[in-house]
């Protein structure tokens, strides 16, 4: 799901949406974390943080699980994928550029 | 992308990320108790005449302040797993396992530098002691949990210090001022500071 945006630089629609890169952003800072934990760094609602989760899933971007805690209640948590990384790095690389042409 | 919206994007990336790796599970009530604990100790010690001399009862001057610490310790560790769990958060998150690391040395300088004391019989210099081990240790918590535990860090570390210098008395009332007063401080400011989430807007 890549796209041309109006420059000429190749933009990642998927991590380009703000609250899907605040997701991945907290992802890459922690390897992984629980919805709850989620919803607290990115201030999304659970209906917003589920279905931009559920989109980042299916680009392949993270992976979700949920595990048992304490034999009753059940816990989801979510990591990037190798993929997801990648993706993450490329849009870095995308930002870097875009700010170092600016600023000569 | 204009220049300004990747500007705006690196804002969002870079807040994003120190939040998420801001410790935030120390709850305010147990500083709280924590302080009420100290006070109560200090009280309690002066009461019955146990004083860091080696000649003022220095039995009842370890059991009353290693029951406190240990009931310090456990209060604070179950009440962080009920905030946890109230905010539906692991209690042993990755994040957790290392401020608890951070903490560690300082606390381990701490039991070091008390068994010398016992050995060579200078007892008197717990307290001021104490206050540094623990201050160092609050620095470390400091490390993720922000500027609260920092200042809360360097109190410690000023206190012991000037205990040392013979500025301040290294007795009970020292326990009473840094163990109480400046976790009662701490509780407050954590209890006061409001969290904030990142504003993220759905382009």
């Amino acid at each position: 799901m890549r796209l041309k945006s109006g420059t000429t630089e190749s933009l990642d629609k998927v991590i380009h949406e703000r609250a899907r890169l605040a997701i991945v952003s907290a992802l890459a800072a922690e390897k992984e974390l629980s919805f709850s934990e989620l919803r607290a760094v990115t201030g999304l609602t659970d209906g917003n943080l589920s279905v931009q989760l559920r989109t980042l899933e299916v680009a392949g971007y993270l992976s979700i699980h949920k595990s048992e805690e304490g034999g009753r209640k059940s816990r989801t948590g979510a990591r990037l994928t190798t993929a997801g990384r990648r993706a993450f790095a490329a849009y870095l690389a995308v930002l870097d550029k875009v700010l170092g042409r600016w600023r000569q | 992308m204009h220049p300004e919206q990747a500007e705006d994007q690196v804002a969002l990336i870079r807040s994003v990320m120190e939040r998420t790796t801001r410790y935030t599970g120390l709850p305010g009530a147990a500083c709280l108790v924590a302080g009420g604990l100290a006070i109560a100790a200090a009280h309690l010690a002066t009461a019955f005449g146990a004083s860091f001399s080696p000649r003022a009862h220095p039995k009842l001057l370890a059991a009353i302040w290693g029951a406190t610490a240990l009931l310090a310790a456990i209060q604070v560790v179950v009440l962080s797993i009920l905030a946890a769990r109230k905010r539906g958060d692991p209690a042993w998150s990755a994040l957790t396992r290392r401020v608890v690391v951070a903490t560690l040395p300082g606390l381990y300088v701490g039991a070091a530098l008390t068994e010398f004391a016992r050995r060579s019989d200078r007892i008197d210099a717990l307290p001021a002691l104490w206050c540094l081990a623990y201050g160092a240790s609050l620095l470390g918590l400091g490390l993720y949990a922000g500027w609260k535990a920092n200042v809360a860090g360097l109190l410690f570390l000023a206190a012991g210090t000037l205990a040392l210098l013979g500025v301040l008395p290294g007795d009970n009332l020292l326990m009473a001022i840094a163990f109480g007063g400046i976790h009662l401080l701490l509780g407050f400011l954590i209890l006061g500071g409001r969290s904030r989430a990142v504003e993220v807007r759905n382009d």
